[in-house]
């Protein structure tokens, strides 16, 4: 059967499985809704229950097609006996004008749409890790236990449904169902316009958020910022439906949307308290019992929440991992990362300046992955519809949803506040038609693909062509991804040459959807960063333990001693070997000592292996209290303790003290002498030999990464055979000393 | 509000983690001591002020200041080095030539010979800091005995103060990878 028949099936079936699942909970809800809306929210309170659904089944490691198929065809079943027949009633019609307008802007938008989401996944993330991690649940049968990706510690809420649709049509299958969730955000938007009587401005506000350029892209792929931005749109929507109609069972369906937000992107928690607020404040002005339908939201998003706190808690120590790391101390995540990534997200390294950020935001596209298009340089007027309440509540929700944006400039982070600028926008000029029609038929112009390129970035993330052939696989898959995926090459090569269940290692990120071989990529995981930083040693002299820090004092028995941080600072503390002497004989390392350090206690072996590649580090900025310990399992006579480290310590002041009986710590040494060590040998051997101990035979090197160069130069001194090369990249394998 | 309680118990639990970390470790297996740093006197490589200078210095470097990084040689300084391996190996030496000497004696070139063998002429036309790298060929070197390195300067500058023959000034010197 042609590909595109199990692709168009992954998706519909998705899609309808998610439908009837919404539309039995809003029947069993006793939620009668305007037929136009009524299909809109069937949809989306059905997804997070599919989603659930199939968290569940991957949980107890039954996710595979068998079982979806039957779940999915049990559900459509359920839905058939069960659903309620009455014809929902309509809406009245809309003006010809606006109907006109919107059934062929939204027609042309939805071809090119859908033509790019059924063509071959080649977006950036959809291929590294959205349908990465998806295509290995479904390898696995479920969740494995991550621990060395920090994208598997996300909440997934969508890709859950990317899964189920993956199962049957695979990549593009999961786009589709993003597809599905951009379909559904304008009719959203319109239907709410329509209902609170201002359809015009729902016209335009809701072609202004589909035409936009990054909301195409992102909704055609494999990501998840438009489904978001519908979610969210959903919580709003029935916040101002209840709030006329003040139907309990409202709450029950704004609470699943809301948890569902932060199960779809963490960045979305905020609709938690939007929705718990929102509720207070109508109550309150009421006058009316606040507690219970408080309760109702919260527990309701607490469903939706909690598996995807459950499962980081279980796995990764930290519920809300890669996050909070400080608060939950993991070996999972490095402190250091995290602030590190924080900061970045925050600028962006390619923005030279702060004042840049609106041209890219509006017009170029390329810094900050996407643009939302000139029409919004406009978005100003939309403080106009601040005379009218509707207006007011549209920019508040826009405010609350667009606030994550500080935390991560990129484009796509406002998409969740678009639709409510966009509505906010058609409320202030929909009374001048002519104005309004002009200004949606002139941001629809400036979106298509052949128009974008006068004006936008040639980098800019965005939509390029209408790739029908593509799409129906005329063009076959393989070749079309060998064109548009850079990394699809390198990706199949490691497919083709590294075994089954073999690990890779790789600097920068792979699309690991498209090979079924385990990559461990340098930043994602703190044992990655480790490797990285083992790999780097050989390369960079101050990361090598060049220095020595000695504390002499007089011969004394001792079981217990640490090496204790006393200073603040920005650096990070290293020590790549403790050395415990009497005399000039170093005491050997028994079986019976006990190590420990803080922070980072799982790396403290490090410290002790005899291996220079290998140091323990602090991996957070160094703060008093710190220290690398070690009991000699009994009470030792010695003279001298020796930390060699690296010789980037400017900031560090060490004390060394013992335990006494009583359990106090006493300062056995002040102020050690500091001393060069001489550049150890064999430091590219060492690292190969330390990754495969580590259980990595395989690394992956592209012509950018740092250190390439000396990878191929002295590959024979590394101990490193060269399996491949496919464009910039060399897949190695680590061998034998 | 019993559900919810029992939610919030639920959560609250789970926030603490349940993954098990041990405390302590014991020290692992140890890995080649060819890699780490020397254990006996004599290493790789030698810096003037690292622990043990004395253990490499054959002739002609003379004492320097208790605890100082550098040291003036003579016109013919000798070193000896104990190589775990041979192979992939390149010299390095970090030295000055300072400017007062320079004004006086003008460019200097340093004859670098690896047991016997010419490894390389350093022609100094200014004054400074300076690294020399070059790899060894492994057949010059030897594991089972010291490495000699020998350095002839071709001009030494006498000092005023007290008529010592000095040639460079020598800060590390030794075998890399």
């Amino acid at each position: 059967m042609p590909q595109a028949v199990y692709i168009l099936f992954g998706a519909a079936f998705t899609v309808a499985v998610s439908m009837a699942l919404g539309k039995l909970l809003l029947d069993r809800l006793g939620l009668r809704f305007y037929r136009q809306e009524g299909l809109v929210f069937a949809f989306l309170a059905g997804a997070p229950g599919l989603s659930v659904l199939v968290f569940l089944l991957a949980s107890v490691k039954l996710a595979r097609k068998g079982v979806f198929l039957a779940l999915g065809l049990a559900v459509l079943a359920a839905f058939w006996r069960l659903r309620r027949r009455d014809p929902a009633e309509s809406f009245p019609a809309l003006p010809k004008l606006w109907r006109n307008l919107f059934a062929v802007v939204f027609a042309a938008f939805t071809l090119l749409y859908f033509f790019n989401a059924m063509a071959p996944e080649v977006s950036a993330d959809g291929s590294n890790y959205h349908l990465g991690l998806v295509a290995r649940y479904l390898r696995e049968r479920g969740f494995p236990r991550i621990t060395t990706n920090m994208y598997a510690n996300l909440s997934q809420g969508l890709e859950m449904l990317f899964m189920f649709a993956f199962t049957f049509g695979r990549h593009s299958a999961a786009a589709l169902v993003h597809f599905a969730f951009l379909l559904t955000l304008p009719l959203a938007m319109l239907s709410y316009a329509r209902r609170f009587g201002f359809p015009a401005a729902g016209v335009l506000g809701a072609l202004l958020a589909y035409a936009c350029p990054v909301i195409g892209v992102d909704g055609a792929s494999a990501y998840i910022d438009v489904a978001l931005a519908a979610v969210l749109f959903a919580v709003f929507y029935l916040l101002e439906i209840w709030d006329r109609q003040r139907l309990p069972a409202l709450l029950v369906l704004v609470g699943l949307l809301a948890g569902f937000a932060y199960a779809v992107k963490y960045t979305a928690f905020l609709a938690v308290p939007y929705s718990l607020g929102f509720v207070a404040w109508r109550l309150r002005r009421a006058k009316q019992p606040v507690l219970r339908p408080l309760a109702v939201v919260a527990a309701c998003a607490a469903v939706m929440m909690i598996p995807w706190l459950a499962k980081n808690a279980l796995v990764l120590n930290n519920p809300v991992s890669p996050f909070l790391n400080r608060l939950f101390a993991n070996p999972y995540v490095h402190v250091s990362f995290e602030e590190e990534y924080v900061q970045y997200m925050r600028h962006y390294g390619e923005l030279p300046s702060r004042w840049l950020i609106p041209y890219q935001l509006f017009i170029r596209g390329e810094a900050l992955c996407g643009l939302l298009g000139p029409v919004f340089l406009l978005a100003p007027v939309a403080l106009l519809a601040l005379r009218r309440q509707a207006g007011r509540r549209l920019l508040a929700a826009g405010l609350i949803f667009g606030l994550p944006y500080c935390t991560n400039i990129g484009t796509r982070f406002l998409i969740p506040a678009v639709p409510f600028v966009g509505l906010a926008m058609g409320l202030a000029v929909a009374a001048w038609q002519k104005l309004a029609v002009a200004l949606a038929l002139l941001h629809a112009a400036l979106s298509l693909p052949w128009v974008m390129s006068k004006y936008c970035g040639v980098w800019a993330w965005r939509l390029r062509t209408v790739p029908l052939l593509q799409a129906f696989r005329v063009e076959p898959e393989e070749a079309y991804l060998i064109r548009k995926l850079p990394g699809y090459v390198i990706a199949r090569l490691v497919e083709e040459k590294v075994p089954p269940r073999a690990k890779v290692f790789s600097f920068g990120q792979l699309p690991e959807a498209y090979t079924t071989r385990e990559i461990l990529v340098s930043y994602q995981g703190a044992f990655n960063n480790v490797l990285m930083g083992i790999l780097w040693t050989p390369l960079i002299p101050q990361h090598q333990p060049t220095l020595r820090f000695s504390f002499r004092f007089p011969p004394e028995h001792a079981q217990k001693i640490r090496v204790l941080q006393t200073a603040k600072g920005r650096d990070l503390w290293s020590v790549s070997e403790l050395h415990v002497f009497r005399g000039r004989e170093e005491l050997p390392r028994s079986p019976l000592w006990r190590l420990r350090a803080w922070p980072k206690p799982t790396d403290v072996q490090f410290a002790f292996d005899n291996n220079p590649v290998t140091r323990w580090r602090s991996w957070q900025s160094i703060s008093p209290g710190m220290f690398v310990e070690v009991d000699l399992g009994r009470a030792e006579l010695i003279d001298s303790v020796h930390l060699d480290c690296p010789p980037e310590v400017a900031q560090i002041r060490l004390r060394l003290e013992t335990q006494e009986a009583s359990g106090r710590w006493r300062t056995l040494a002040e102020a050690p002498q500091a001393a060069e060590l001489p550049p150890p040998l064999g430091l590219r051997r060492a690292a190969v030999q330390e990754l495969r101990a580590q259980g990595v035979d395989y690394l992956v090197v592209l012509d950018s990464d740092f250190g390439a160069a000396d990878y191929r130069k002295n590959a024979a001194l590394w101990g490193l055979a060269l399996l491949g090369q496919r464009g910039p990249a060399r897949l190695y394998e680590l061998s034998g000393p | 509000m019993r559900f919810l309680s029992l939610v919030s118990i639920a959560a609250a639990l789970l926030l603490t983690g349940c993954t098990s970390i041990p405390d302590t470790y014991a020290p692992p297996i140890q890995r080649s001591p060819q890699y780490g740093p020397q254990g006996g006197p004599l290493g790789h490589f030698v810096s003037m002020g690292g622990p043990n200078p004395e253990d490499h210095i054959l002739r002609d470097v003379l004492a320097g200041d208790p605890g100082s990084a550098w040291r003036w040689t003579g016109k013919r300084p000798q070193l000896r080095f104990q190589l775990p391996f041979t192979h992939d190996l390149r010299f390095l030496m970090d030295f000055a030539v300072p400017e007062s000497t320079f004004a006086q004696r003008g460019p200097v070139t340093i004859s670098l010979f690896i047991n016997g063998k010419l490894l390389d002429q350093i022609r100094c036309d200014k004054p400074g800091q300076l690294r020399f790298e070059k790899p060894v060929p492994a057949a010059w070197l030897r594991t089972d005995a010291p490495t000699i390195v020998a350095a002839e300067i071709d001009k030494v500058w006498v000092a005023p103060a007290d008529g010592a023959q000095l040639g460079f000034v020598l800060s590390r010197a030794g075998f890399v990878q």
